[in-house]
């Protein structure tokens, strides 16, 4: 009885392997944009080169539901992986949120400073946590873009600021800088925007244009808000089902996409700040004073957070302790 | 993150095609009936070189500027393979229908240049027919430059005014240009996807009621619906049976044969890559 079971079984498996695994991945990200394109060709790549071991699937548009909704599918098997905000990861390596903190940096040279040094412990976090991930891809810049002009912690406490559903670090940068925000799904911004129901959100150049709500708001106060970043990450009990030739395959593929994309979105972002001058808005410049100020305000709201427990008081340290030593150049 | 959603915004660029209905009638009658698109290919280029001459004797004239305008935006995104040669022709194609409708508005007329509210206020003041004429023609050509510049910012910020033009022409006669403006409308709606606050439900009403006020004789509306739509929504039974719907049609439709063996060329071609994306 068992050994014609087993030959069964040692068949299914071997059925299975001469498939192949295909990878479903899911994003928020619609068909047709750099990011689905670029995946995909990596994915053809990945095809090609494997001789069809390992293949890539994708729904995009949040046909799979919003991100915890993903999370949970991938939990389940009925996914293996996503593009996603690494702002999701909170659970999986808290100090990946360092990049998150308010005001952390003010340039971009800043960003690849403190990128260089620490992108491969967060990746490195990510997979202690359970997900093979394949480099950060930027989001850019957040930028404060409201009605009234903003420069200081008290105007933002006046405005009716809006964050999204569900993003708990914006609940909690909002909480650590004594804002009461107004929480509204995606779909629903432009329209409190015109009624008056919100008049201030931060958000990156290109999604201020894509979601047309520079139509709707007048400053962009000129200091970066937060830093974001998003990054393809596959459910790492599954990316080891992978042969190990044909894991190095599979990284050296994402791996070349998402840097692609990590350069690409730095100059969509950049050109879209422009875009959105170009457009009519109007910089609300702050004098050293003003400017120190808001820093100083930002530093006690990161405080906040890491008593909130959103990163470490030793990342926060290490990651501020090489901006100093930047800025000290 | 990475909102560039629209960069690919992937519009139905051939909606312009839609417009040579205005061109002069007998030539008009003659493109949009004739199935062979190699022979209007090849004929129709004759005709922009004569329409050039004209608009640089009669540079205000409206009528003349408007054909060459659509022409213009129909060859390029039919038969123009090379962006840069795109790229010009619909550059073209915009600045005609600009000129057109500064002609007809005499006031403040430069909408690109117009601060949002500013522009939205100027909309208020459109209310004649040829305006709203010059206007859709204007919109129309905007989006073939959009398209052909989706890695310029300030295009795609450009979608906006593009949206609230079609907007305005559509309260005002939802059938116009036999419901092409609804078809922008349905595509345009569909550019976010619901998990990033689209409203796809909106698109798809847009575009029944686009395939309702044209009777299903219009073959590149099930086309747009499908690529647009059903693709964004992941409804592989919709946009299968809508494609093949398109192809199991006659085409054969006065004033519109041409555009839809176009459609049903598209048709097959998104149906063959339904396996894959779904």
């Amino acid at each position: 009885m068992i050994k014609p079971f087993l030959v069964a079984t040692a068949c299914a498996l071997f059925s299975m392997s001469a498939m192949g695994i295909t990878l479903k991945v899911s994003t928020a990200y619609p068909d047709g944009t750099s990011i689905l394109n670029t995946f995909r060709a990596a994915a053809d790549d990945i095809d090609r080169d494997t001789e069809g071991r390992v293949t890539m699937r994708f729904y995009p548009g949040g046909v799979m539901g919003d991100d915890q909704a993903v999370l949970r599918k991938v939990r389940i098997g009925q996914l293996h992986g996503a593009i996603i905000q690494t702002g999701l990861f909170a659970d999986v390596f808290r100090d990946g949120q360092i990049y998150n903190a308010p005001m952390l940096f003010r340039t971009f040279e800043e960003v690849d400073f403190v990128r260089e040094k620490f992108d491969q412990t967060v990746t490195d976090g990510y997979e202690q946590g359970g997900w093979k991930t394949f480099g950060l891809m930027e989001g850019g810049f957040a930028y404060l873009v409201s009605v009234n002009p903003v420069i200081t912690q008290d105007d933002l406490k006046l405005q009716k600021f809006w964050i999204p559903s569900n993003d708990a670090i914006s609940e909690n940068i909002s909480k650590a800088f004594g804002i009461s925000p107004i929480v509204l799904g995606y779909g629903e911004v432009k329209t409190s925007l015109e009624t008056g129901a919100i008049n201030a959100l931060a958000s990156p150049p290109i999604a201020t244009i894509s979601m047309q709500w520079f139509t709707k708001v007048r400053y962009i106060t000129d200091q970066p808000f937060l830093y974001t970043a998003a990054t393809m990450a596959i459910d790492n009990k599954v990316f080891q089902k992978i042969s190990p030739e044909d894991q190095v395959i599979v990284s050296q593929h994402l791996n070349s996409a998402s840097k692609t994309l990590d350069q690409l979105n730095r100059v969509d972002n950049i050109k879209a700040y422009e875009a959105l001058l170009n457009q009519g808005l109007e910089v609300v410049k702050m004098n050293d004073e003003e400017r120190a100020r808001l820093l100083s305000d930002s530093e006690r709201a990161s405080e906040k957070l890491i008593e909130m427990g959103q990163y470490s008081q030793e990342v926060y340290d290490l990651v501020t302790g090489w901006l100093t030593e930047y800025r000290s150049r | 993150m990475k909102f560039r959603l629209f960069l690919a915004i992937a519009l139905p660029i051939v909606l312009s095609a839609c417009s040579v209905a205005r061109l002069p009638e007998s030539f008009n009658t003659a493109v949009l009936n004739n199935p062979d698109m190699a022979t209007v290919e090849a004929g129709l280029p004759a005709y922009l070189l004569t329409l050039d001459g004209m608009v640089v004797n009669y540079p205000e004239n409206v009528s003349l500027l408007q054909t060459s305008s659509t022409l213009y935006g129909a060859y390029a995104t039919l038969f123009v393979a090379e962006p840069e040669r795109r790229r010009h022709m619909v550059s073209v194609a915009y600045q005609r229908a600009s000129a057109a409708y500064c002609a007809v508005m005499k006031s403040p007329c430069d909408l690109k240049e117009m601060r949002f509210d500013a522009f939205e206020q100027h909309l208020t003041k459109v209310d004649k027919d040829r305006e709203i004429n010059a206007l859709y023609i204007l919109g129309s050509s905007w989006v073939g430059v959009i398209q052909e510049n989706s890695n310029d910012w300030n295009a795609i910020a450009d979608l906006a005014k593009v949206q609230t033009i079609m907007e305005k022409v559509a309260a005002v006669d939802p059938t116009y240009d036999n419901g092409q403006v609804l078809l922008y409308l349905g595509v345009l709606n569909t550019l976010i996807p619901p998990s990033l606050g689209g409203k796809p439900e909106v698109a798809h009403a847009y575009f029944t009621q686009a395939m309702d006020v044209t009777e299903g004789r219009n073959l590149l509306i099930p086309v747009m619906f499908a690529r647009h739509y059903a693709r964004l929504v992941f409804d592989q039974a919709l946009h299968d049976s809508l494609l093949q719907s398109v192809i199991d049609a006659d085409p054969e439709t006065p004033g519109l044969w041409l555009q839809n063996v176009y459609a049903q060329k598209l048709a097959r071609e998104l149906l063959a890559s339904s396996v894959d994306y779904f």
